[in-house]
């Protein structure tokens, strides 16, 4: 009997699962989670549970394609990468390395991230690299940077279990990230307090002790009167404020006028319930706060940020085990992206590519002479590609033809482009745009490691080999390389990469493949025998003192009118992937939410006269999408909901392309919107 | 079937398993690179892992992937085709002629793998799985007490069985072994392993053993549990149960006694066939029972997460006279929800 288990880490959210992929022969036939894992713990989810079957799918892309007359065409290896190099060459000589862009992968591992990232800054010469954390968690490195002195979750999942009081905002843990959805339950299962902030009553919010149902875009406005409450009935932790932060009276003065009954109207949240989450969440220690797109997806994403650490500084939960800020990755390597500097402002481990004496080290590491000026984000990349600077993107699996805010924008953006590259596992919107698509193994296919969302380093194992003709995205970028002249360009094991990776990034200096073989580590471990770091900030912040900010709030870039009433928000759900390439080809996943719908209110469907199951129009400035009504009172009224990983009804298509002005991320989680019976023809 | 018990060491068996291993495939527990025990394919006696616990010379404690997967996969391939060719190109797999020496199960799994065998020769006789099960020939060790997450007494599965085994392990004093012959697949093995006759004595001291780990007080009251379920379960659990519950299906793959499948047609992107897969669905999706149309006639998640409790301690008792649920424990703890299967089986009994 030929069968085998072949320890991993699963391919799909922050959580990081460790399972087994079972396989019998040359095949994969089946996952179960492993039991002595940090984070599972004998549980999955039910994406986890299902991970193995995409590894096969038949629409797996099988052979290199170059497109031809406007088509893409089955093309040999060859062909197709000496063609990437000779198009990267011409116009990087023509334009300038500025004019190109590259985006590494939040699914993939650590190390095609790293390479990928390398491969910009010395083949191409620029630091315009990016990837998919733009539109997630790039808020939480900007804000939890300036707050903390680094942007990361402060302490780790399965702390969470025993915080004593737990506080949620703009994060569906049961749906997005089940594995912290569990330490949740968990939590309250053994007497936590629980506080939800939400525009929807997600799982969580029914589970809470308090439910405080805020209109999308009003978080600033509620924090500050949470903060406000506890300022003016003196619930703030004095030592720790005096001892340990810088920035109160700053703080103190920008809340004042948050009173309850000032905020309520803008946030719709009722101001007694407002002084009773507040108390409650002042009222024990430690307290955890979880936060996710929620937060980020805003203009105020940065701010929104700044001001959920406020809130947990004041109140003296930062650099304590079972408490702290802990923004959750949506996606399996969404944190390891980060790290591997896959910004176009940091090199890896969060070092500055602005700071002359990091660049001369990376330069003397590299042996190439590295860009002066942080790089474009992915954001700007779009935009100038739209106007015509940006030449060529090379992106390694990402889809921001399904992800990206106000997808006619970013169509255009792509349409301006003279040279695409697209590895992908499947065809995808992007993969359609690209001149050069390259078939990529899978995550069962290829060893290296991926960072979950609480900074732990794994291990990922190759189960079987690749399909016929696919490689690894790793592979790929060093034929590029060569081809383009990297003459120090040569094929490596993962476990050399990550050596070269650890020997320039003093946060992960002590994490080698041999200490990763039992749950992996989590840095900071700078040193060889370093246990790892459990959670941050402890006795001392990164940056020294905890720094507050006052801030002001401040509507999203577009509220709802006579035209547009309701205000349309986005996010995830349980059974599918953030833009459905691989759970909607999952037969149990794509059984069970098949077709793309919109949640609204009961008051506003009888209103507007809907019936449950019925066809709509939801319809923006944008543009507009026929999809099925669900009728919920698990909405806030003038609220409607859609998810956002059904590509051929794509809510990005409706979404506004209005950014953070500091960490450029899209404000995905509130537009105007109106629905109208019936289907749009 | 009476036949006489025989008799081994730990050191003989290990020893007899590694020299079956070269003739036979060999499952046993062992110990994965990540920490975990799982029923595996071994090559030598020494690969055998039990769960540790001091007082069970062979642990107690169920491996975390259950005796089904070795019968009734994950995910199988039925048969093979050629999409463009049509029926005419079909090509059903020929069973691997393999003996299967399944070593180191629980009490429990055996009753599970018993439930399974009835399972699937009713009226349609699931040949896949009947041939494999043919193969196969346990070999189970009972537990001196039960284990921490289980509750084999309970069920009437455990700790030790009073038939329907093949071969039964009963550990005794000093690192010896009564072995009981239950069937005459378990005569054939124990030819094959060569055991000795045992002594009555030691006939005696297990006979006592079994006595005592199965006289044990149960978790609960099956006849009560049963009766209880025929009028449904009470509306406040059924909402706590529905309301953790998030459809993950975990509970009811790991299950050792759970058989519902899923079919479908599907190209493979590793070579140029197709072929009709069969995989583990599971009574938890929506998708189970929702009908073309949207039509679902579960009407609601209670109705839904009900089904699990009243089939496997209601229906399967009234229609194989024995529990479905073996007690192997292996649910109790691997809920996302903290839904504990126990805890709520010993609410219904109350």
């Amino acid at each position: 009997m030929d069968l085998k288990y072949v320890p991993t880490t699963c391919c799909y959210c922050g959580c990081g699962c460790g399972l087994y992929l079972k396989v019998a022969g040359e095949r994969i036939i089946g996952a179960i989670p492993a039991l002595n894992h940090p984070v599972s713990q004998g549980r999955l989810c039910v994406k986890g549970l299902n991970c193995w079957e995409i590894v096969d799918h038949p629409d797996r892309l099988r052979l290199p394609m170059v497109k031809k007359d406007g088509r893409l065409v089955e093309a040999d290896w060859d062909e197709a990468l000496d063609l990437i190099a000779r198009k990267l060459l011409e116009l990087k000589t023509q334009h300038g390395p500025q004019a190109l862009g590259m985006w590494g992968s939040a699914r993939s591992t650590n190390e095609t991230n790293y390479l990928a990232m390398k491969f910009a800054r010395t083949v191409i010469g620029t630091n315009n690299v990016d990837h998919s954390a733009r539109h997630c968690q790039a808020p939480t490195i900007a804000g939890l940077g300036r707050a903390f002195g680094l942007g990361a979750m402060t302490n780790s999942i399965d702390e969470l279990r025993n915080a004593q009081v737990l506080f949620i905002i703009g994060s569906n843990p049961t749906e997005a990230h089940p594995l912290v959805g569990y330490r949740v339950r968990e939590a309250k299962d053994r007497g936590a307090k629980l506080v939800v902030a939400d525009p929807r009553r997600t799982d969580v919010a029914r589970w809470a002790d308090l439910h405080l149902q805020h209109y999308p875009g009003t978080d600033i406005t509620l924090l500050n009167a949470l903060m406000n409450v506890i300022i003016a009935e003196e619930l703030q932790d004095k030592p720790y404020i005096e001892n340990r932060l810088d920035g109160f009276d700053e703080l103190r003065a920008a809340v004042e006028k948050y009173t309850p009954d000032y905020a309520a109207p803008i946030c719709g949240v009722e101001p007694s319930l407002i002084r009773d989450a507040a108390r409650l969440l002042a009222s024990a220690k430690p307290m955890a706060t979880l936060y996710t797109l929620g937060i980020t997806e805003h203009t105020t994403g940065t701010d929104n940020v700044l001001s959920v650490a406020n809130l947990a500084m004041i109140t003296g939960n930062v650099g304590i085990e079972s408490g702290g800020v802990n923004p959750l990755a949506g996606r399996n390597n969404g944190q390891g992206a980060c790290d591997m500097g896959m910004l176009p402002d940091f090199f890896p481990g969060y070092q500055s590519v602005t700071d002359e004496k990091t660049r001369q080290k990376f330069e003397k590491a590299w042996g190439a002479e590295l860009p002066k000026e942080a790089g474009l984000t992915a954001t700007d990349q779009m935009i100038q590609a739209r106007e015509g600077k940006i030449k060529a993107l090379y992106i390694i699996g990402e889809d921001p033809l399904s992800s990206s805010p106000n997808l006619d924008h970013a169509r255009q953006a792509f349409e301006s482009l003279e040279f695409l590259v697209v590895h992908e596992l499947f065809m995808t919107p992007t993969a359609e745009q690209a001149d050069v698509l390259l078939p990529v193994a899978s995550f069962a296919e290829e060893e290296g490691t991926y960072t979950n969302t609480e900074r732990r380093v794994q291990r990922v194992r190759a189960a079987v080999d690749p399909i016929p003709e696919a490689i690894s995205s790793r592979d790929i970028l060093v034929e590029v390389a060569q081809r383009m002249g990297g003459e120090s360009w040569e094929h490596r094991d993962p476990a050399e990469i990550w050596k070269e990776l650890v020997s320039l990034s003093p946060l992960f200096a002590g994490i080698k493949y041999g200490r990763l073989e039992e749950g992996g580590l989590q840095w900071p471990c700078p040193k060889a025998a370093h246990p790892g770091t459990v959670f941050l900030h402890k006795d001392e912040f990164t940056r020294g003192r905890g720094q507050l900010h006052g801030l002001a709030d401040r509507p999203p870039a577009e509220v709802p009118d006579e035209e547009y009433p309701f205000i349309l928000t986005t996010g995830r759900m349980r059974f599918h992937d953030t833009v459905g390439t691989m759970s909607r080809r999952t037969t149990l996943l794509r059984r069970e939410f098949p077709r793309m719908f919109v949640q609204l209110h009961p008051e506003d469907a009888e209103r507007l006269g809907l019936a449950p199951g019925e066809a709509a129009t939801v319809s923006t400035r944008r543009g507009a999408l026929t999809v099925d009504v669900q009728i919920t009172d698990r909405i806030k009224k003038g609220v409607l909901w859609m998810p956002f990983h059904f590509a051929e009804t794509p809510a990005n298509r409706l979404t506004l392309d209005a950014f953070c002005p500091v960490s450029r991320t899209g404000e995905y989680k509130a537009c105007a919107a109106k629905v109208e019976k019936g289907g749009s023809g | 079937m009476k036949i006489s018990d025989r008799f081994t060491t730990r050191d003989d068996l290990a020893e007899a398993l590694s020299k079956l291993a070269t003739r036979a495939t060999v499952i046993a527990p062992t110990k994965s690179a990540q920490g975990d025990v799982h029923f595996l394919p071994i090559t030598e006696g020494k690969e055998i892992t039990f769960i540790a616990d001091g007082e069970s010379p062979f642990g107690r404690g169920n491996p975390y992937n259950s005796p089904k997967e070795f019968f009734f996969p994950d995910s199988e391939r039925l048969f093979s085709f050629d999409p463009a060719a049509g029926h005419k190109s079909i090509e059903v797999p020929e069973p691997a002629e393999e003996s299967i020496v399944f070593f180191g199960l629980h009490a429990c799994d055996v009753a599970a793998v018993n439930l399974m065998r009835k399972f699937y020769s009713r009226d349609f006789l699931d040949t896949y799985v009947l041939q494999r099960l043919r193969q196969m020939t346990f070999v189970s060790v009972g537990c001196t007490a039960v284990c921490e997450r289980g509750f084999c007494n309970a069920t009437g599965t455990g700790p030790f069985l009073d038939r329907d085994f093949d071969l039964q392990l009963v550990p005794l004093e000093d690192n010896q072994i009564l072995v009981q012959i239950g069937s005459e697949a378990g005569v054939a093995l124990n030819r094959r392993l060569r055991f000795k006759k045992a002594m009555p004595e030691q006939s005696q001291a297990a006979k006592e053993l079994i006595a005592e780990a199965n006289g044990t007080e149960p978790a609960f009251d099956l006849a009560r549990v049963h009766e209880a379920l025929k009028s449904g379960m009470r509306p406040e659990l059924l909402s706590d149960i529905a309301d953790r519950c998030q459809s993950c299906g975990l509970c009811l793959f790991i299950c050792p006694t759970c058989s519902c499948y899923t079919a479908h047609d599907r190209a493979s992107a590793r070579d140029d066939t197709a072929a009709r897969l069969r995989q583990w669905d599971a009574c938890y999706f929506r998708g189970f029972t929702r009908l073309a149309g949207g039509y679902d006639p579960i009407k609601s998640r209670q109705a839904m997460v009900r089904r699990k409790y009243q089939h496997k301690l209601l229906q399967q008792i009234d229609e194989f006279g024995m529990s479905g649920c073996t007690g192997c424990g292996r649910c109790n703890d691997c809920c996302v929800g903290n839904v504990h299967w126990l805890n709520n089986i010993r609410q219904i009994g109350e």
